[in-house]
């Protein structure tokens, strides 16, 4: 019978036992979980809006009244919510893309992270910009 | 952590009391799934299969669960421990629990229910057989592979039940292509299933896979490294590579049995001599 082509073999230590298994789950865990319902929250939303927009058809004055209302400052901090669900799926939905076509495998914990901050650093220019009326 | 050996007259091991929440039921009792408690003191160096055997040996012989080797080569005990995947025979109380703290014992995710702990892995070991590089049945392996299970139930995408062909097999479909090797399903199909609607593509990169791994396997890398064979086109030339190297003249070595299962076209293909990938 002709060797197997991998070197290990039945009696090697088959597990390793220098391995971290953590205490929870991993980061890529919360990130795929996080995704998803950002892309969930962006798909409602891309409903409601489109909903709203119905309003056109009742003329002017219905438009204008339900912009007056989605303008007021507690609903701009809802904006603020839709905004971190895009910003999040975006800038995670690269990092997924470059890495699952080969691109910074080894650091992709390191780009999860990276794209995490440059979300962050968009979001709050977003929201100075939003609620500071700039 | 280290086994202490206790010998006569040496003070006694360090012990630890705890609760035991193990998982109980089955699919037979669909509306009587629970969990039931046990109180246990035992050695802080016990793996968690021996409180398993332990529990079974003296508070509940309905218990069931798997295990086998007990030195973590066969993947047999896998379990999820306190929500994580383990193999419970190298993983000792000490690691997962403190004093007068709680233990929670489960079978993996994303495999049919049988038992208590027990989950049944037939899926993940057709799919094994079926993508694998011909020698997995042969040797029961693929590199490293101790084909346990953690990395399907790790796996957010979820496992065979779902459809998914499942992080360990699209590993060892990597491993058939790279060496050449023909799998138990035959060139063809293994292009159709990893390439199809439930194979590499309907990975997300999560790394769930690769971080529940005890024998540090990387599925998650093998994936990767397939989409790329595939996306590039050197799938299918790796594949034709293959079975071209299975029309070899005569006297040309075997590759040893064939899977289990019998595959359509085995084409014993081997790699040797030529470029890796």
């Amino acid at each position: 019978m002709q060797e197997p082509l991998h070197s290990v073999t039945q009696s090697e230590l088959r597990y390793s036992p220098d391995r971290d298994l953590g205490k929870s789950r991993g980061v890529g865990y919360w990130a795929f979980y996080l995704h998803r319902a950002s892309g969930l929250v962006l798909s409602l939303y891309l409903l409601a809006h489109l909903g709203f927009l119905s309003a056109l058809y009742r003329g002017p004055e219905a438009y204008n009244a339900f912009v007056a209302i989605v303008s007021q400052r507690g609903m701009l901090f809802m904006d603020v919510l839709l905004a971190a669900a895009a910003i999040y799926h975006a800038f995670n939905g690269l990092r997924v893309s470059a890495v699952g076509f080969g691109l910074g495998v080894k650091r992709q914990l390191l780009w999860f992270w990276v794209a995490f901050g440059l979300g962050l650093v968009a979001l709050a220019a977003f929201s100075v910009r939003l609620l500071g009326g700039g | 952590m280290t086994k202490q050996a206790w010998k006569p007259g040496a003070p006694a091991l360090e012990t630890l009391s705890f609760t035991v929440r193990l998982r109980r039921g089955g699919p037979w009792r669909p509306l009587r799934h629970r969990w039931q408690n046990f109180a246990v003191t035992v050695p802080a160096d016990y793996t968690v299969v021996e409180l398993l055997e332990s529990i079974k040996g003296h508070q509940d012989p309905s218990l069931a669960f798997r295990h086998s080797c007990h030195h973590g080569s066969c993947g047999t005990c896998a379990m999820k421990v306190n929500g994580l995947e383990r193999l419970t025979c190298v993983t000792t109380v000490a690691d997962v629990v403190k004093e007068g703290g709680h233990l929670e014992v489960e079978p993996l995710g994303h495999l049919p229910w049988v038992s208590d702990l027990v989950a049944d892995a037939a899926p993940l070991f057709d799919n094994l057989e079926a993508l694998g590089p011909g020698h997995v049945r042969m040797n029961g392996i693929f590199a490293g592979c101790i084909e346990c299970g953690a990395c399907i139930s790790a796996c957010p995408i979820g496992g065979p039940r779902s459809g998914y062909v499942g992080p360990a097999p699209l590993a060892a479909a990597r491993d058939a292509l790279v060496t050449g090797q023909a799998p138990g399903l035959g060139w063809g199909l293994l292009l159709e299933r990893v390439d199809g609607n439930h194979g590499v593509w309907q990975c997300h990169t999560a790394f769930e896979c690769s971080r529940a791994c005890p024998a540090d396997v990387d599925p998650a890398g093998a994936i990767i490294q397939l989409r790329q064979l595939l996306a590039s086109g050197q799938a299918k030339s790796l594949a034709g590579l293959a079975m071209s190297r299975g029309s070899a003249p005569a006297g040309a070595p075997a590759a040893g049995p064939a899977p289990a299962g019998g595959a359509p076209h085995d084409h014993r293909p081997r790699r040797e001599g030529g470029e890796g990938w």
